[in-house]
């Protein structure tokens, strides 16, 4: 017994339900030439899922017998462990275990992987596929170790990085790949995923409801199943008016943002001017705690400046005249 | 004259910049007289009374008090005092004519922060210059013009220009001299006075010259913030005329001076005693007014007459000159104690190590129990006398010392070695040597016998790795020892002695109070001729932390070209043997966030740079830890600021902290980047000064004021660092969760955590909680399929969930433990 979201998930091309087109081209993928992919999207877009349909398509049943284990490497100062998952055709790493290290794994482990032939012929492709996941995570120097990989042991293997933003992902590397987004499924789509779930398990779910998870997902499906099925389990039975269950980290943090407005103004609504300014704050904060090392330092630094900036617009004093020079 | 010469003197600190605007009446500029002396104000006046224009004088510009709390922003700081308000107001009255002077002088503070923001502008104050002449050619009146702006203008900057005190050199004083001869109205001014200040030429009239020992005698208590002088220039002013400062006023103390806010259980006090209040202007009035005292020869004698053990200076000096006449010896060996009534302080202590060894012989090693212990630890910071003490006290009591210090190795072995010949031989020293008359009657009718040994331990502190089973060795030996063993070691509470101390009597040397001190170091100074004042011998005491060792060091190189030392010198000497106190990071997040730091502008940027690099890595941590709880000093001038709209004053007083700190947490958000920079992949170290500017100096610069936990104890520990390892923990959990669950779920380490755990662990403990012990094979057919092990069971169990009933205290505790069972049976 495992939970829905896993239970429901797809198994093959043909069970996808939305993004139809990018269904269709993976498969025309998987019967002609197979290049190097880049696969990204929002979390909860079904990337992997796809990934594994789509290595289905390729490999057959085969591919969903996985096993893990642990590679170690020795760098000169530490030892690293790297998990593997693998099949008898495919192999899944994620280089950013190991942090900045990682260009070991891509150097070492990679390469090696690379370089050896697909020595069972009955196979239906003589090549290996190799997902890398958080691609955008990696380090620049491992990006710049992959470039030549990815051309040299083209016939051996095939790579497919899956990541949230190809921003981080160096333009050499782009270019080598076939770039894939798969977008967010949209609320209606999420909506009709959770009524299917529902039928399959004989629960009544009211639209209203499902309405309801759907927009509180943020358009992240797993999300939506996840708390569909946390609802289900909260209540037995989904009556129309029931109240949404945050999870607790999302509770914590309403409750911060709560704080930050009522200790000011508890009846009016933020105007634009202040939305403006710690939307201005916010993004400045989060890039800064992007560089800095940490987070805490930037959030609270954020949070007391918006503190400021509702405050200050609730007692109509303008910016200029707060500065005391 | 030149006023930039005047600027660019060697030790320039301040810079100033004149900006005066014409008014319609006026077509004259009013200058700044850069260099006002005492004498100046005093010919001003004159020219005020006897002027018969009458002038306004307006001194513009928003105040603001506090000039050196914000240094980054150029104050405006023309402050006038209650005394220039004063003077103007007499100036109006007298005067008939309506004038309007504006004068705005503007300060920039500090250059120490901003030297790039020193603004000369030499042609203003040029042109000042010429119309000042103008005026002055004009007519008698519009000298009293010129005084008056002056005097606001002196006023204005004053409280800046107190600390150059010290520093203005020959070249300043030169300049000053041409200045006066070349301004003809000034030319009255040069008086012997102005020569005679000497390095306080510069200062202004504010911090006057008192007569020499005027406050002899006097005590003063200071509570309250003063106006132009801070709390420590105040004192020394005091010091500095031979009076006492005390914290707590008491019947004996003669003045109370008063400031703004003082403390109210001091006020109480003055009540209760009737003490004189002073404000400011009077303590100033009165440093200037006093009569010349006793000097300091008489005060001397009147102190040694009063004390006690002093009372036979002359014979003791008789007996020194007598004995050391080559006066090549080190002073401090030439004063080395000589008796026990030599001692400063812990006499106590020393008698009763003098009773100790006494008894040592019939007690001895028999006795090994709380009362009686064969060895002796003596404690005590540097310089205080402990190994004087007891080579003292054995020559008294007979016994030849056997020092082994820090300069002999001390292992196991080597200890062995000496030892056993101390034990086991007898000094034959004592049958050559005759009868000491020195020593006291007792000590030398055991002396005839003969003497025995000790074993002094010195500097324990000093024994390491080379030393190795030293103190194990030392235990040991004091086991069995046959003669006294004394140890001696300036921390007490290192852990290297927590095994010595249970078979030691501990002698706890406490640094000697200042009056225990002064007359000893009076005594020597006396000795060799060198003048100094009782009140400057506590500056000195005070300085060196009570290290008499240090003291005598001082004043006997200060002796080898000076015949006197004032407080002034004292002041210095202090500054340049000020022994790095290492602080700990409570006591440097004080520093930083209370006021003390900020208002003292002795305190420069690069001594908080200094305390900052003390604990590098902490303090950052500490000011961000506890920037929040402060009570920013910017709150009054905030409030002050927007008073008169219609906020509720706790509401502004919240704007207030607010500003404060937001700016100091975008500061420390800074702070943190360039900390990436320098331990991140790039290892900027370079950058270290940057980042305890942005991340200590800055933030506590905006935030500084009063602490709203109370006085002590109130700064906490970094809690980032708990947190911090509390987060890495969790981590490493999600990831070896991530890494089980990984064939089944796509999720990664964020994404389980947000989405996953929250589900998943309410689907862990539902069945629990709603079928209690039938639910568990259901738990665990999904562990299973997750492959989740029974630890990672636990670390789901405790991310907590307030929302949900199904939460793991739900759980039966009966269904608990039999899962737990079923569990162990399943995964081992």
């Amino acid at each position: 017994m495992s939970l829905w979201v896993d239970k429901y998930r797809p198994k093959s091309l043909e069970e996808l339900t939305y993004h139809s087109e990018l269904t269709n081209r993976l498969k025309i993928l998987a019967s002609s030439d197979f290049p190097h992919l880049l696969i990204y999207g929002p979390s909860g877009a079904g990337k992997k899922t796809r990934i594994s349909c789509l290595l289905e398509e390729l490999y057959g049943q085969g591919v969903r017998k996985l096993k893990t284990d642990v590679q170690t490497f020795t760098t000169p100062s530490r030892k690293l462990d790297i998990t593997v998952v693998s099949s008898k055709y495919h192999l899944e790493i994620t280089p950013n275990e190991v942090g900045y290290s990682d260009r070991v794994v891509i150097q070492e482990f990679l390469k090696d992987v690379a370089q050896t032939k697909q020595v069972d012929l009955s196979i239906k492709h003589d090549f290996k596929v190799v997902i890398i996941h958080e691609a955008d995570s990696l380090s620049r120097e491992s990006q710049a170790a992959l470039r030549r990989t990815m051309e040299l042991y083209m016939s051996n293997v095939r790579l497919i990085l899956c990541c949230k933003s190809p921003s981080k992902i160096i333009d050499p590397i782009r270019s080598r790949c076939l770039l894939i987004r798969v977008p967010a499924p949209t609320n209606d789509e999420i909506i009709e995923i959770l009524s299917d779930i529902a039928k399959k398990e004989n629960i009544k779910l009211p639209l209203k409801v499902a309405k309801l998870i759907a927009d509180q997902s943020n358009r992240d499906l797993r999300k939506a199943i996840l708390s569909f099925e946390s609802l289900y389990m909260e209540y037995d039975d989904l009556k129309e008016n029931i109240r949404y269950k945050f999870t607790d980290w999302e509770e914590i943090i309403n409750d911060i943002a709560n704080k930050i407005c009522l200790q000011h103004s508890p009846e009016e609504r933020a105007g634009n001017n202040v939305k403006c300014e710690i939307l201005e704050k916010a993004a400045e904060f989060e890039h800064r705690s992007v560089i800095g090392s940490k987070a805490i330092i930037h959030i609270e630094a954020f949070v007391i400046n918006a503190m400021y900036i509702i405050g200050r617009h609730k007692e109509g004093l303008n910016q200029n005249s707060m500065d005391i020079d | 004259m030149d006023i930039r010469k005047y600027f660019s003197a060697p030790k320039k600190r301040k810079s100033f910049e004149a900006s005066i605007s014409n008014d319609d009446y006026l077509p004259e500029v009013e200058p700044i007289s850069p260099l006002p002396t005492k004498k100046t104000k005093r010919e001003q006046k004159n020219v005020e009374k006897k002027s018969p224009s009458k002038r306004a004088i307006r001194s513009p510009a928003s105040t603001s008090d506090d000039i050196d709390y914000l240094p980054e922003e150029e104050p405006i700081s023309p402050l006038p005092t209650k005394k220039t308000k004063r003077e103007q107001k007499n100036v109006k009255e007298k005067s008939p004519s309506k004038r309007v002077i504006k004068s705005s002088a503007s300060i920039s503070d500090d250059d120490d922060y901003l030297p790039e923001e020193e603004p000369i502008s030499p042609l203003p104050t040029k042109k000042t210059k010429r119309e000042q002449k103008n005026v002055e050619e004009k007519s008698p009146s519009k000298r009293a013009i010129k005084s008056s702006a002056s005097i606001s203008d002196d006023d204005d900057y004053l409280p800046e220009e107190e600390p150059i005190s010290p520093l203005p050199t020959k070249k300043t004083k030169r300049e000053q001299k041409n200045v006066e001869e070349k301004s003809p109205s000034k030319r009255v001014i040069k008086s012997p006075r102005s020569n005679k200040t000497g390095p306080m030429a510069s200062e202004s009239k504010e911090t006057p010259q008192g007569e020499d020992m005027c406050f002899f005698g006097k005590t003063f208590v200071f509570t309250g913030d003063l106006n132009t002088l801070d709390r420590e220039e105040a004192q020394d002013i005091v010091k500095r005329n031979g009076g006492r400062v005390t914290l707590q006023p008491s019947s004996r103390t003669s003045y109370v001076v008063v400031g703004q806010d003082p403390g109210p259980k001091k006020m109480e006090k003055v009540g209760q005693f009737k003490i004189p209040t002073l404000n400011e202007e009077q303590f100033l009035e009165l440093v200037r007014t006093s009569p010349k005292k006793a000097d300091s020869n008489v005060s001397i004698k009147k102190s040694s007459k009063s004390k006690g053990p002093i009372t036979k200076i002359s014979e003791a000096i008789a007996s020194v000159t007598s004995t050391d006449s080559n006066g090549t010896q080190l002073w401090t060996e030439k004063y080395r104690p000589k008796s026990l009534r030599d001692f400063c302080g812990n006499q106590n202590l020393v008698k009763d190590m003098a009773r100790w060894l006494s008894d040592w012989n019939e007690k001895g090693f028999k006795f090994k129990n709380k009362e009686w212990m064969p060895a002796l630890l003596i404690s005590g910071p540097p310089g205080i006398g402990k190994t004087s003490s007891v080579h003292l006290v054995a020559g008294l009591e007979g016994y030849e010392v056997i020092e082994l210090n820090a300069s002999d190795t001390r292992s196991k072995k080597t200890l062995e070695a000496a030892i056993k010949v101390a034990t086991k031989n007898t000094s034959i020293t004592g049958f050559f040597n005759p009868v000491n008359e020195k020593t006291s009657g007792k000590a030398s009718v055991k002396e005839v016998q003969k003497k025995r040994t000790l074993i002094l331990m010195d500097e324990l502190d000093g024994m390491s790795s080379g030393d190795r089973g030293g103190i194990a060795e030392l235990i040991q030996l004091i086991k069995k020892t046959r003669i006294p063993i004394v140890s001696i070691c300036n921390d007490i509470n290192s852990q290297k002695f927590k095994s010595l101390k249970s078979y030691c009597h501990e002698a706890r040397f406490a640094k000697p109070r200042v009056e225990q001190v002064r007359s000893r170091i009076m005594t020597i100074a006396t000795r060799e001729n060198l003048q100094i004042r009782p009140t400057d011998v506590d500056e000195l005491i005070r300085g060196s932390n009570s290290d008499i060792r240090q003291i005598l060091n001082m004043i006997s190189t200060w002796k080898i070209n000076h015949d006197s030392i004032d407080y002034d010198d004292i002041k210095a000497l202090n500054k340049t043997n000020e022994r790095h106190l290492r602080k700990n990071v409570f006591e440097i997040s004080k520093d930083f966030l209370s006021n003390d730091i900020w208002k003292s502008r002795k305190n420069t940027f690069n001594d908080k740079m200094k305390l900052y690099f003390q604990e590098h890595d902490l303090i950052p941590l500490m000011i961000f830890e506890n920037y929040i709880k402060m009570k920013p000093h910017t709150i009054t001038k905030f409030i002050k600021k927007f008073d008169n709209e219609d906020i509720k004053p706790d509401v502004l007083e919240k704007l207030a902290s607010l500003e404060a700190f937001a700016k100091a947490a975008d500061s420390m958000s800074y702070g943190d980047m360039v900390d990436k920079r320098i331990r991140g992949p790039r290892q900027e170290w370079n950058l270290m000064p940057m980042h305890g500017f942005f991340s200590t100096i800055a933030p506590a610069s905006y935030v500084h004021g009063f602490n709203k936990g109370g006085q002590f104890g109130q700064y906490k520990f970094p809690s980032w660092l708990g947190q911090n390892s509390k987060a890495q923990k969790i981590q490493r959990q999600l990831k070896e969760i991530q890494s089980h669950v990984r064939t089944k779920v796509s999720a990664d380490k964020g994404e389980i955590r947000e989405s996953y755990i929250p589900t998943l662990r309410k689907a862990l403990i539902k069945p629990l909680v709603d079928k209690k012990a039938d639910g568990m094979s259901d738990v665990i057919n999904i562990m299973d399929q997750y492959m989740i092990t029974k630890e990672q069971f636990d670390t789901i169990m405790e991310f907590k969930d307030e929302q949900t009933r199904y939460n793991a205290t739900e759980i039966a505790s009966t269904t608990k433990s039999s899962f737990t069972r079923k569990q162990v049976l399943i995964f081992i």
